[in-house]
């Protein structure tokens, strides 16, 4: 199910354009969206919440165009801003059925859910305490709980792990994860915290000078074209030769490990060289241990697609 | 289950977080949910003490002089006659005053310092619709400041025989202290809000706000008394514009007293001044929100 479409995006503020044609679609599970400071996400995302209304291009949200119906988008989504203000003077409690309220709850179901939500995130304990009083991490926790108490169908998250320590964060992201994989809430996290995007993240769209660089599943981009790597229990350096001599690039790392680059990334093109590989292998009578796709990490496909002139804009399913 | 012994059987209900499937309300109720969620945050409802004193002094302020009055009416009424023009020209402008001042700032200016703004504007609220409710919930506020002690008097001075003698004459005065309410409201409701729009800070609002209601009036009368400037420059002083308007809902007699040079003005030249007052100011709100910038 495509939950955000857009294509040809155009979003301007005056001379300078924030966004200059962005094509993504954004499906179901938990999607990342990375770029920059200044790459265009703050910009997305107030369009995709119909905050702003775009110069050019389509976009829907779970089917409806923001622009036309904000309100009614707004209603479906939950929204946790980067900023870490929250009123001082209220509870958690008050605050997370107060903004339940606001997108539709009824005053008891919303006081109901907010406490539910507040146990969820882990603030059942703090829920009527005031929110002055709480440390960033339990804020976090209380903005993902406003966020997500009316049960919305996409829940965006800024920079949800901002400040917090690494257990906080190894726990906000095992929640995040959570929300999708058992209730069922799409997630869309913008962030520039690679390593957290890539751990939960199922897709990903990368913002580039206002236009997608890069769009896709975190396991294909991560892995597809980048190459094999072949791990035999001795002679790599021969392993290697025999494959450059059939026409692959490949180097021996060590008498046990050949990287090997495919020639094209595309699904055909790893799979000649995995034919290439057995047959080298076979040739050699060398005994094979492993042939897995060579693991790029986010970050070295983010930093790959900073920067890309005219790189075709690409979308997630 | 189990049983428990003379038929009655124990249940868990599993409580948590679940996906919820109870009712949705339109969007279009977020007006009345924040409408009514701000109301209590003016009367301090769940909030510190200072924001509780802020609203609750201004309403007695507002009302005190009423308590009294009743307090008379009821114990000394049969020492002779009241006057009735007691009841119809009670403007309670210094709570309406203290509540503008104060109050307005601690409800607009602490939802953008406080972030609030930003999760209201990611739910159904528009900034339309977001302002239109906070400026009713202060315009609400302010109405019933103004209407309630007028109406407890009007009703205790009529049980004691001091008010109008036929049930349709009370009627009258009733729509009347409506008219003179609305009357009191509106200007500074509008001024409160686009006062608030225009400055960030909640403490800064409030001293803006006393300035411009101070300096108007200072300017207004120093300029038609020292400088012999047209007494329709008096338009310009929003308090008192208000209070002739509600003066002239009530059809008291138009003296030098109270209303000061507006009084000589014709009824429709009040009207207008004040509904033009009440636009400008809106529309100085609502294109001040228009464009500002939320934190995300």
């Amino acid at each position: 199910m495509v939950i955000v479409e857009s294509a040809g995006v155009v979003k301007r503020f005056g001379s300078a354009t924030a966004l200059s044609g962005v094509d993504a679609t954004i499906g179901e599970g938990v999607t990342g969206l990375l770029g920059a400071n200044g790459a265009g996400k703050t910009t997305l995302l107030t369009l995709v919440l119909g905050l702003r209304n775009r110069d050019e291009g389509t976009m829907s949200v779970l089917g409806v165009d923001p622009d036309i119906a904000g309100p009614e988008v707004r209603q479906r989504l939950g929204f946790a801003p980067e900023h870490h203000h929250l009123p001082g003077d209220m509870t958690a409690a008050d605050l997370v059925a107060h903004i339940a309220r606001l997108h539709g709850l009824p005053h008891v179901h919303a006081t109901q859910r907010a406490s539910d939500t507040l146990w969820e995130v882990g603030l059942g304990e703090e829920r009527f305490r005031p929110i002055g009083t709480m440390s960033t991490g339990q804020r976090q926790r209380v903005k993902l709980a406003q966020a997500v108490a009316h049960h919305p169908e996409l829940v965006i998250l800024d920079e949800p792990t901002d400040g917090l320590d690494p257990m906080q964060r190894a726990d906000m992201l095992a929640l995040i994860s959570r929300l999708s994989t058992q209730h069922g809430i799409n997630v869309l996290i913008s962030s520039h915290h690679l390593q957290e995007v890539e751990r939960v993240c199922t897709s990903v769209v990368m913002l580039d000078a206002g236009r997608v660089a890069r769009a896709g599943r975190v396991s294909e981009l991560t892995a597809s074209g980048a190459g094999l790597v072949i791990e035999v229990y001795e002679r790599a350096a021969h392993l290697a030769a025999a494959l450059e001599t059939a026409g692959f690039t490949a180097r021996a790392e060590g008498d046990e490990v050949v990287r090997m680059t495919t020639a094209s990334p595309d699904p055909d093109g790893e799979a000649t060289c995995a034919d290439a590989v057995r047959d080298a292998v076979a040739d050699l009578e060398l005994r094979l241990r492993s042939v897995l796709p060579e693991h790029r990490s986010l970050a070295e496909v983010f930093s790959a697609s900073q920067g890309e002139p005219g790189d075709p804009p690409g979308g997630t399913s | 289950m189990s049983d428990w012994g003379g038929g009655q059987q124990a249940q868990i209900f599993e409580g948590g977080f679940r996906p919820y499937t109870g009712p949705r309300l339109p969007p279009q109720q977020s007006f009345r949910s924040l409408y009514t969620y701000s109301l209590g945050r003016l009367l301090g409802r769940k909030r510190r003490f200072r924001s509780k004193l802020i609203g609750l002094a201004s309403f007695f302020v507002a009302w005190i002089q009423a308590v009294v009055l009743i307090f008379l009416a009821t114990v000394f009424s049969e020492l002779g006659d009241l006057d009735f023009d007691t009841v119809r020209g009670y403007y309670p402008q210094a709570g309406v005053v203290l509540f503008i001042v104060l109050a307005t700032p601690m409800l607009l200016n602490t939802d953008r310092s406080s972030g609030l703004l930003s999760l209201y504007l990611a739910s159904p609220l528009s900034r339309r619709r977001y302002l239109n409710a906070q400026a009713s919930a202060v315009f609400t506020l302010l109405f019933a400041m103004a209407l309630v002690p007028v109406l407890a008097l009007g009703i205790v001075y009529t049980a004691v025989g001091s008010g109008p003698g036929h049930a349709g004459d009370f009627v009258v005065f009733c729509l009347r202290s409506v008219a003179g309410a609305v009357s009191l409201a509106l200007v500074p409701t509008a001024l409160g809000v686009a006062i608030c729009s225009l400055v960030r800070r909640a403490g800064l609002a409030i001293v803006v706000t006393a300035l411009c209601l101070l300096v108007l009036a200072g300017i207004t009368a120093l300029l038609i008394e020292q400088a012999g400037v047209a007494v329709e420059i008096a338009v310009l002083d929003p308090l008192r514009l208000s209070q002739s308007l509600a003066k002239r809902s009530q059809a008291l007699p138009l003296t030098e007293r109270g209303g000061g040079t507006l009084d000589a003005m014709a009824t429709w030249i009040v009207v207008l001044a004040n509904l033009a007052w009440a636009a400008m100011l809106s529309s100085v709100a609502h294109w001040r929100y228009r464009r500002l910038e939320v934190e995300r």
